[in-house]
């Protein structure tokens, strides 16, 4: 329950809803009979952390436990934040309405680079010491997890534990172990050694790291017990685990309102820009009949009037058919709309269009990612353009007039042909709509195509490639601009100057967390809203620390460099990353792994398993 | 197909449950009770869920009343178990009762008022609710632009009550509602604190009832 000193700035701040808690489906249990209380903490705003799955999976999951309470934590908006110090109130758990920092464990999510500085924030208005150095007691263990800790160095001196890969399983025996210890009355240390010996948990503090005097990294030594290689942790059968019967209903509108089902893990295609393609190897698929059930449930339990089946590419779902027909018998009947976000153009097959526009149509999206042949090689983006242009074809003789196109600037290799073909490619699609004796009568295309920058990513064959600078970016942005010729095409462009400091933090090492409490303390918060967002703050910050941004995202790595992650395994071994790096560099491309398995090597986190190895084996047997 | 008229209360944290968000809060409480909607007919079919008077952000309520389209054959008090088993924290449906009088010909509203005490409050608000005049600041609209209107609440209120009890100040109102003529308890909390001189915080505001311009309940 929130207390008075709550109610009463309430009415001063915008959309108070996001801070009472009291949703229908939260789960409210009697703090006195619980051992280990949970504050989950999203850091960004309640709109944006209550649109995420992970979220709802581990909230449910630690629910579930007689002996644990979970809660959701938001970062405040500004407003409330600048209230909320004025009146002294911590940041509390929308539960309970109790200050965190006298939860046992405190667990971010780390979805993206940008939020880093919401972390520091947060830690602040909850009154919890910002360095993990700093917190003596054993409690609160304020740990992270989410697709960032495959290199969350600039956050590790304010970690305690970092949990690389999926959060299922690993969340349980955490907190039986802290559990365990807290009625031991073990010290922080004790526990974070044995912590340590858990199979994805790692524990920055437990390593020493050595520099040379060019500023790269030298070793990466473990302390006492700590393993040499933290391995990542996968679940292996999505038909057993875990997945909640119901979500939080939210009362303030939210970004994605509505049931999500998971339908598979990691992704087949390997595009080489991609880390999710890389990180959340190997391919584990739920079935049809998990998901179906899945959906129903959430649907019933919440009313809610779309579900979205959630995965790297949808497409790619081997039982996507099987699955469309069990939904749609009932929810037709129901008046749930499906959406299928991640659709591939190249296997956006006739029958799956159809079936589609019995649902609702929200438009469509298309990612060539680049403008010519040649840089989509490189990328390993396999889709030729006669691909795109006949997708758009099916598309417009669907009856759609408006498709989105996405991009990426700065790829490695790019020349300035490749950045003038994305607006030939654009323009082509616009002419495929006239050419196009169906299309719908009266009515007129518009084009929207979208350039982000790139970034490179650990765990991806791009590892160690410059990124471009923003200057480049902006110059190359402008040069599509000059090209483009109709006005059916609408063009969106991305900050570059946060896909500078994405690219520091993306491959940065733990030098950096000086920088980002710097920057903090100067008021850098919610960087990832334009608002927000300074970047002379913090490249001030950068300069009072002595470290300069450039060397983290605009320079190139040689192979045999150490890198900042290279104690973590996430299953894709480096010899696969080299590999395909080379096969970058000569244009070649690489098969997905249902023609055939490349050898990424992170079937062996799940005892040598992969479906898609398993498919293009039966493939294989089939075809001789 | 008949409509009825769900009276909801609306108490405690979900009076932070904006308008927007009631009528979706009740599309889905509606799903999933598994009551059987009316739907337009047409190309985009939809159903039809509409709450008769916007309660403004902040404020509870007895009963606020949303009509709905039915199908099928429940009974009103059928429709009002099936809703309660699923509502969110603070939420209740008093009643169900038939749709009679339109939502057009709604006049007034009554509000309870409860406000944080100070020293001499009461004395100083029922002088300036007697005085006849209660200037104010309205936001509108012209066309497209955003324009501030001056008003005079006290044309805009009916009866009323001031009490200090319980260290508290407790004002009973009603007030012009509708969508010609109205005005919020919010605004009135303005003409106040500028009519005073006083910094008025509230504590809580209940709507407690919708009036025609007989001032029968609605
Ligand atoms: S093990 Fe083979 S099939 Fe599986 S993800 Fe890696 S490359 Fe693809």
């Amino acid at each position: 329950m929130i207390s008075e000193k709550i109610e009463r700035i309430l009415p001063l701040v915008q959309k108070p809803g996001r801070y009472t808690g009291g949703e229908l489906n939260s789960v409210v249990k009697n703090a006195s009979e619980v051992d280990i209380r949970y504050a989950f903490c999203f850091p960004d705003t309640y709109e944006v952390g209550m649109s995420h799955l992970g979220i709802k999976i581990l909230y449910s999951l630690v629910n579930a436990r007689e002996d644990a309470w979970c809660e959701r934590v938001f970062a405040p908006w500004v407003d409330m934040e600048e209230k909320m110090r004025e009146n002294d109130i911590l940041l509390y758990g929308l539960e309970s309405g109790d200050p965190i920092k006298d939860f046992d464990l405190v667990g971010f999510t780390l979805q993206y680079e940008m939020s880093y500085s919401n972390v520091l924030n947060m830690l602040d208005l909850a009154g919890i010491p910002l360095r993990s150095a700093d917190r003596r007691d054993l409690t609160p263990i304020v740990i992270a997890g989410g697709p960032c800790v495959c290199n969350a160095e600039p956050m590790a001196d304010f970690f305690d534990i970092m949990l690389p890969g999926e959060g299922e399983e690993v969340t349980n025996d955490l907190i039986d172990l802290l559990k365990e210890h807290k009625a031991k009355g073990s010290t922080k240390q004790e526990f974070l050694f044995e912590a340590a010996k858990i199979k994805g948990v790692y524990v920055p503090s437990l390593y020493d790291i050595e520099y040379n005097d060019d500023n790269t990294v030298k070793a990466i030594k473990p302390l006492g017990t700590a393993p040499e290689k933290v391995e990542k942790r996968i679940v292996s059968d999505l038909d057993k685990v875990y997945f909640p019967e119901t979500f939080i209903v939210p009362s303030v509108e939210i970004i994605h309102d509505r049931a999500v089902a998971e339908i598979f893990r990691g992704c087949i295609r390997g595009c080489r820009f991609c880390q999710a393609g890389y990180i959340y190897r190997p391919i584990r698929e739920k079935q049809a009949d998990t998901v179906n059930r899945n959906c129903k449930n959430i649907c019933d339990s919440t009313g809610y009037d779309e579900v979205s089946l959630c995965s790297l590419s949808t497409s790619d779902y081997t039982n996507l058919e099987e699955l469309l027909g069990k939904l749609l018998d009932w929810t037709e009947k129901d008046k749930v709309n499906i959406a299928l976000p991640s659709l591939r153009a190249d296997n956006f097959s006739k029958e799956l269009s159809e079936r589609l526009s019995s649902v609702r149509r929200s438009g469509l999206t298309f990612a060539p990612e680049a403008g010519t042949q040649r840089m989509r090689d490189v990328i390993n983006k396999n889709i030729t353009e006669e691909e795109i242009l006949s997708a758009a074809r099916k598309a417009f003789d669907g009856g759609w007039t408006s498709v989105k196109l996405y991009f990426m600037l700065g790829l490695p290799t790019e020349t300035d042909e490749d950045i003038v073909a994305v607006a030939q490619l654009a323009q082509k699609v616009v002419e495929e709509f006239y050419h196009n004796p169906n299309k719908p009568k009266g009515k007129s295309v518009s084009v929207s195509i979208s350039v982000a920058p790139f970034v490179p990513k650990p765990f991806t064959p791009f590892q160690w490639e410059a990124q471009n600078t923003k200057e480049e970016l902006l110059r190359k942005q402008q040069l599509i601009i000059s090209s483009l010729t109709s006005r059916k095409i609408s063009l969106t462009r991305h900050n570059t100057e946060m896909s500078f400091l994405e690219g520091v933090f993306a491959r940065g090492d733990r030098r950096l967390s000086a920088v980002i409490e710097t920057a903090w303390r100067k008021g850098c918060k919610l960087d990832g809203w334009e608002e927000c967002f300074r970047l002379d703050d913090w490249m001030q910050s950068f300069d009072d620390c002595g470290i300069s941004p450039e060397f983290y995202a605009n320079r190139e790595r040689a192979l045999d460099e150490i890198l900042p992650w290279d104690h973590l395994d996430y299953g894709v071994t480096k010899s696969h990353l080299v590999r395909e790096y080379n096969k970058a560099h000569n244009n070649e491309t690489t098969p997905h792994c249902r023609e055939k398995c490349a050898g990424c090597g992170a079937n062996k986190l799940n005892g040598g398993e992969c479906d898609a190895l398993r498919e293009s084996a039966a493939c294989k047997k089939r075809q001789s | 197909m008949r409509c009825v008229r769900v009276l909801l209360a609306k108490r405690g944290r979900a009076k932070y449950t904006s308008h927007l968000d009631m009528q979706r809060c009740m599309m889905r409480a509606v799903r999933r009770a598994r009551i059987e909607l009316w739907y337009t007919e047409g190309f985009n079919p939809h159903p039809y869920v509409t709450f008769a008077l916007p309660l403004p952000l902040g404020v509870e309520s007895d009963g606020e009343p949303v009509d709905i389209r039915l199908e099928g054959d429940m009974t009103n008090e059928e429709v009002r178990d099936s809703l309660n088993e699923t509502m969110p924290e603070g939420i209740e449906v008093v009643e169900v009762v038939d749709a009679v009088n339109k939502p057009g010909d709604i006049a007034f509203a009554r509000y309870h008022i409860e406000l944080y005490p100070k020293d001499g409050l009461a004395d100083k608000i029922s002088a300036a609710l007697a005085s006849g005049n209660l200037p104010a600041e309205k936001l509108g609209k012209a066309g497209r632009k955003k324009v501030t209107k001056q008003i005079n609440v006290s044309e805009l209120m009916g009866e009323y009550t001031v009490e200090n009890k319980d260290d508290c100040v407790f004002i009973d109102i009603i007030l012009a509602a509708g969508s010609q003529r109205n005005a919020s308890p919010f605004i009135l909390l303005e003409a106040l604190s500028a009519a005073t001189g006083e910094s008025i915080e509230y504590k809580r505001i209940t709507r407690k009832a919708i009036l025609l311009a007989n001032l029968k309940n609605f």
